[in-house]
């Protein structure tokens, strides 16, 4: 017999508000009423749906539901002291409204907003007083705010009504100040303090300074490209000159061409060293999205990249054209990762979801949902394994290993705290040794042996995989980004936070190599399929090629935005190389002519 | 029938499937944990399977033990009722005769495209896993109100879903 709440009810029970005498009286009726228990059932399905649609909508990172909160009613007197309060407080914020109106009114020499956030893509951060708010287009900024871009696909356009706009890539951090008038006409200059990171200026009136660790750059109308790293600034004005002076010494014109300025005490003179910009064979455009991610197919003909609007693209090499498209992610697409035979993708995102994609059909084979954010994601070379790094988070596993037939979890490797992660991980070609950098710096090498007679039927907790710790290798100061061994599986490369690569002699966990020329975040290090050059991304806007043989610079390729993935073609011809804008770059793999400094 | 079809099934049944199970433990996680048990046995025994079209009440069935299974091996507060879950299994056969999932996903899409623009934005928030005093704070309610609120648009939404299939039967 229906009853007029019944439909509330029935809510209150699937959200588990009610009573347990209440939900076991319902539950007694779900089994007697047909009628009743239909209608549940259609609730409990909107859920599923309302619970899919709010993660298509909002990218949530968490689609649970929340616990509902407890509210405490408050005495008859609190209350009274409240509205008391509301009444106080209230008025306190006219005063204040007035107050500020009066100093801060046009005119009366009040802080205006200079500029304006024209375009925030990804985590975009304004910090004043060390306190974060995100940043929202249209957002005014006033002098003394501090923009922080943070992460992969993270960009942020900021526009000068008076003086041009900047563009930060990410991981820069900017701060507006305003610059000393030049002479009794200047109304002065538009300032930018950038301790890190890589931003493009565009001038147009009023003159801009860039102020660095290392250097002050004043530009003057013009198109310019700025480089932070640890030790150096680096400027590169496209169009129109910049003034460039060195902390502590005088001050040079220099034009078009690429300059680095270094902080190095030793030299007495600003070392500005023009290296041509090199050109890409060809640039591949696509989706809207910031690029983060890119893989060759193993036959070299397909492309695959992740955008930061969670598009997964598909591109034709030869015919330098998008063949498809998938939508994978609700967020940015932050790790992906091909199998050895081609035939399966593994994507994952800020949703905390890492979904398996069938290429035979392009169809989704299934998705893994973790409780932690999602670092890396790497295929064993036996095809078996699906590595997934991530933070430990409540559970402390950090590294979960799959089985890629069934998806179904076959190793773990706990960590001590919920903050420890695995931002990196690796598997030798021979599948024997997983490696794994941590964000303490530290890459750890790992002895994988297998449980022959596991099986997907035994469910989730039975382990196919074990992991035994056999070396910790230690160089990197700051986290470790990147890890690929070599395809004989003797050496592995690592990149890391602090802006260098190191490679490592496996069997004696020994650095061979440390390659220095980056100065920023390394993001991505990948061995060329005969283990003769390895490639490096790195946030100072390079991709860098190195000779195994000697460990010395091959080749540099500037695409001029931070370079989130640099990737060898499987023929070794061609480097793709992607990051902080729409399109993939193919770099013809030869060393640059390399122009000599003056 | 091979794996990619099989993934293709439960993709298109993952909402009816996942409904049946949220139904029995009423939590996302749980429900999150049991849809992927079911997912593997489906693949381990697919085949068992006859025909396609026998797919979703098979499914069903491993889903109804493994709903049993999981609450037996999580040990919750107070165990299952299997009378219980298999009356849930039973209607929801019945539902999805009536109102097929991916007619009922297409109906509450639409309708969500509908609703009231603060509405949307509070539906979307609470299900992204804003909790209910951030809620509050956000769409200067009370807590009280706030719930009442997401309980009233469910019950549109409902209702809204059942015009709209009404609609497509009629038509």
């Amino acid at each position: 017999m229906s009853r007029p709440d019944d439909a509330e009810r029935l809510l209150a029970y699937l959200a588990g508000e009610l009573p347990d005498a209440d939900a076991l009286a319902l539950e007694a009726r779900l089994k007697a009423e047909p009628r009743l228990a239909e209608q549940y059932l259609a609730l409990a399905r909107d859920e599923a749906v309302l619970n899919e649609w709010a993660r298509m909508t909002t990218g949530a990172a968490d689609t649970r539901p929340a616990e509902p909160a407890r509210t405490v009613a408050l005495p008859t007197r609190w209350r009274l002291r409240r509205r008391w309060a509301v009444v106080v407080s209230l008025a306190a914020c006219l005063l204040l409204a007035v107050g500020a109106f009066y100093f801060l009114r046009p005119g009366a020499g009040a802080p205006g907003p200079v500029a304006v956030v024209e375009d925030a893509q990804g985590e975009v951060v304004l910090v004043v007083n060390g306190e974060e708010t995100p940043v929202e287009k249209g957002q005014n900024l006033f002098v003394g705010a501090e923009l922080r871009t943070v992460g992969e696909g993270s960009s942020a356009v900021v526009r000068y009504p008076d003086a041009g706009r900047l563009e930060l890539s990410a991981d820069t951090t900017a701060r507006l100040e305003n610059g000393a008038p030049q002479t009794k006409t200047d109304a002065g200059s538009r300032r930018v303090f950038v301790p890190e990171g890589q931003l493009t200026a565009e001038v147009t009136r009023t003159p801009m300074v860039l102020a660095t660790p290392h250097a002050e750059v004043r530009a003057g109308a013009g198109l310019f490209l700025f480089n932070i790293a640890l030790r150096s600034t680096c400027v590169e004005p496209e169009k129109g000159r910049v003034r460039v002076t060195r902390k502590g010494q005088a001050a040079v014109e220099v034009e078009a061409g690429f300059y680095t300025i270094a902080d190095d005490e030793s030299v007495s003179k600003p070392r500005l060293r023009p290296t041509p910009v090199t050109v890409p064979q060809a640039t591949l455009t696509g989706g809207p999205g910031l690029l983060t991610c890119l893989a060759y197919t193993p036959d070299g003909r397909t492309l695959v990249s992740g955008a930061n609007d969670g598009v997964v693209q598909f591109w034709d090499v030869e015919g330098r054209a998008l063949k498809n498209t998938i939508k994978a992610h609700a967020g940015a697409v932050r790790a992906l990762a091909l199998s050895p035979d081609g035939r399966t993708l593994a994507t994952a995102g800020p949703d905390r979801f890492v979904r398996v994609w069938d290429l035979s059909t392009g169809e989704e084979k299934y998705e893994l949902r973790k409780r932690a954010e999602i670092e890396c994601l790497a295929f064993s070379p036996d095809g078996r394994t699906l590595a997934v790094g991530s933070a430990g988070g409540k559970e402390g596993v950090a590294l979960r290993l799959y089985d890629v037939a069934t998806g179904v979890a076959c190793g773990a490797l706990r960590v001590a705290s919920p903050k420890d992660a695995v931002s990196a991980v690796a598997v030798s070609g021979d599948s024997r040794t997983l490696a794994t950098g941590g964000r303490d710096g530290t890459v750890r090498l790992w002895d994988v042996t297998e449980d022959p007679a596991w099986s997907a039927l035994k469910g989730p907790g039975v382990d196919r995989v074990t992991l035994t710790e056999r070396r910790t290798l230690q160089g990197h100061s700051l986290e470790v980004r990147a890890l690929a061994f070599a395809p004989d599986g003797r050496l592995l490369a690592s990149g890391g936070r602090e802006g260098t690569a190191r490679v490592w002699e496996v069997t004696e966990g020994e650095t061979i190599f440390h390659l220095t020329g980056h100065g920023r975040e390394v993001r991505w290090v990948a061995f060329a399929r005969d283990g003769t050059l390895l490639a490096t991304a790195g946030n100072d806007g390079t991709a860098r090629v190195w000779q195994i043989a000697d460990g010395q610079e091959y080749a540099i390729y500037r695409p001029k935005r931070a370079v989130a993935r640099a990737v060898f073609s499987p023929d070794g011809t061609t480097l793709a190389t992607c990051g902080g804008d729409k399109f993939i770059k193919l770099w013809k793999l030869q060393p640059p002519a390399v122009a000599a400094g003056f | 029938m091979n794996q990619g079809q099989i993934a293709r099934l439960l993709m298109q049944h993952r909402t009816a499937l996942y409904g049946y199970i949220f139904a029995c433990v009423r939590n996302h996680a749980d429900a999150e944990d049991v849809l992927q048990n079911v997912s593997v046995a489906v693949m381990e025994s697919i085949d068992q399977l006859r025909d396609e079209a026998g797919f979703l009440p098979w499914a069903r069935e491993i889903a109804r033990r493994r709903v049993l299974a999981h609450k037996r091996l999580a040990q919750r507060e107070r165990a299952l009722d299997p009378a219980l879950v298999l009356s849930l299994a039973e209607a929801a056969d019945r539902v999805e005769k009536r109102e097929p999932a991916s007619d009922q996903r297409t109906a509450l899409m639409t309708c969500l495209e509908g609703l009231p623009a603060a509405s949307r934005k509070l539906i979307a928030q609470r299900y992204s896993g804003v909790d209910a005093s951030r809620l509050a704070e956000r769409f200067g309610r009370t807590v009280q109100a706030i719930y009442a609120q997401i309980k009233r648009i469910k019950l549109a939404l409902r209702a809204c879903v059942e015009r709209r299939l009404a609609l497509e039967v009629r038509a």
